[in-house]
């Protein structure tokens, strides 16, 4: 694992999983959270791809998966933006969130926990 | 699959000693790709045939579709540590040498380059340390307007400070025109993130070959996956 920061984005690279994914991922949880301002523009493609040391390619195929989910937008001869849509970003937001949620049902399905008890777990975990 | 290099049944030995084996395989063009392996494993080799400097024993190989020859190797930059010509040069000398000896020259970039890598024009070739000496290697051969550059142990033995200019430079490279790179190295970290393509070549032959990404997904990082191929 290593981070490396481009302006004021902060990644975690593990070499050991495919490099766009993490990008397209951690901008997503970036975006999800808050962190990224709508509208904003994105660092250019010459500009993450140095300070990544990532091959400029790697960078590309990760803003069009952005941009394919509507999280982006890219503006002839201005370069990338994110979505100026907060209704994007909350459609993103509970997106993961109820991905995060059918994996934890799952999980809790497989030791046998009921929805009554896992409701109880929940009320009971203190939320900070 | 447009290829700017392709071997077919690519085999040879030096004296007695068999140095490659059977090897297949392609190089995308626009790609960046590595050919990692310990010293000796015969990267060098596979290189030095890319630039015409070695001929094969077996097999054949194409370069930017044409079989290697003298015109298609002023084409290519070739850079590798062991050609050391600019010695009695300074770097201003070094830079004319290069206008004088290729056509596809750019001296207003060799200009910015020396800039870039913070060079003196006054310094000797034997003055120079080997930080310096990269520099001016890596100078020449990105002022060159080629399709295709094989770097071989660009890394090696090189201060931080300049290997980071040296990415930095590459990485600009590929994105302002269409440039195949080969890179040899037996350095993953410096290439890790760079390289789209990979082989892995032990004892004469292609053990691993592949994209990159997909090879994260099924082994692991490149790094991982030299331990396991050289342990």
């Amino acid at each position: 694992m290593e981070t490396r920061v481009v302006g004021s984005y902060r990644f975690i690279l593990d070499f050991s999983q495919p490099i766009y994914e993490q990008l397209v991922q951690q901008f997503r949880q970036m975006l999800a959270k808050g962190e990224i301002e709508l509208g904003s523009k994105l660092p250019s493609v010459r500009d993450f791809a140095v300070q990544m040391k990532i091959n400029p390619s790697t960078v590309v195929r990760a803003y069009q998966e952005l941009e394919r989910d509507g999280l982006c937008e890219k503006r002839r001869g201005q370069g990338t933006f994110i979505t100026s849509s907060a209704d994007q970003v909350a459609g993103l937001r509970r997106e993961m969130a109820e991905n995060a949620l059918e994996s934890f049902v799952e999980v809790l399905k497989i030791l046998g926990v009921t929805q009554e008890e896992a409701q109880k777990m929940i009320a009971g975990v203190e939320w900070k | 699959m447009d290829a700017a290099i392709r071997f077919h049944g690519v085999g040879k030995s030096f004296k007695k000693k068999r140095v490659l084996d059977n090897i297949s395989f392609s190089i995308p063009k626009g790609e960046v790709y590595g050919i990692l392996g310990e010293n000796g494993a015969g990267k060098s080799t596979m290189l030095k045939m890319m630039a015409n400097l070695c001929l094969p024993d077996q097999g054949g190989i194409e370069v930017l579709g044409q079989k290697p020859s003298w015109e298609l190797y002023q084409k290519i930059a070739y850079l590798s540590d062991r050609a050391k010509w600019y010695s009695d040069y300074t770097v201003e000398e070094a830079l004319q040498y290069g206008k004088n000896f290729y056509p596809d020259f750019q001296m207003d970039r060799a200009e910015e380059l020396v800039e870039f890598f913070k060079l003196d024009r006054r310094l000797l070739g034997k003055e120079m340390s080997k930080g310096q000496e990269a520099r001016l290697q890596f100078l020449l051969c990105f002022s060159r307007d080629v399709e295709l550059m094989l770097l071989d142990e660009p890394f090696s033995g090189i201060d931080l400070i300049t290997r980071e200019k040296m990415i930095e430079l590459i990485i600009e490279s590929i994105m302002e025109r269409k440039l195949t790179l080969v890179i040899t190295t037996h350095e993953i970290d410096e290439v890790e993130g760079l390289l789209n393509r990979v082989s892995f070549v032990k004892d004469t032959k292609i053990v691993v070959e592949g994209e990159v990404e997909e090879l994260r997904l099924k082994s692991g990082s490149l790094k991982e996956l030299y331990r396991e191929v050289y342990a």
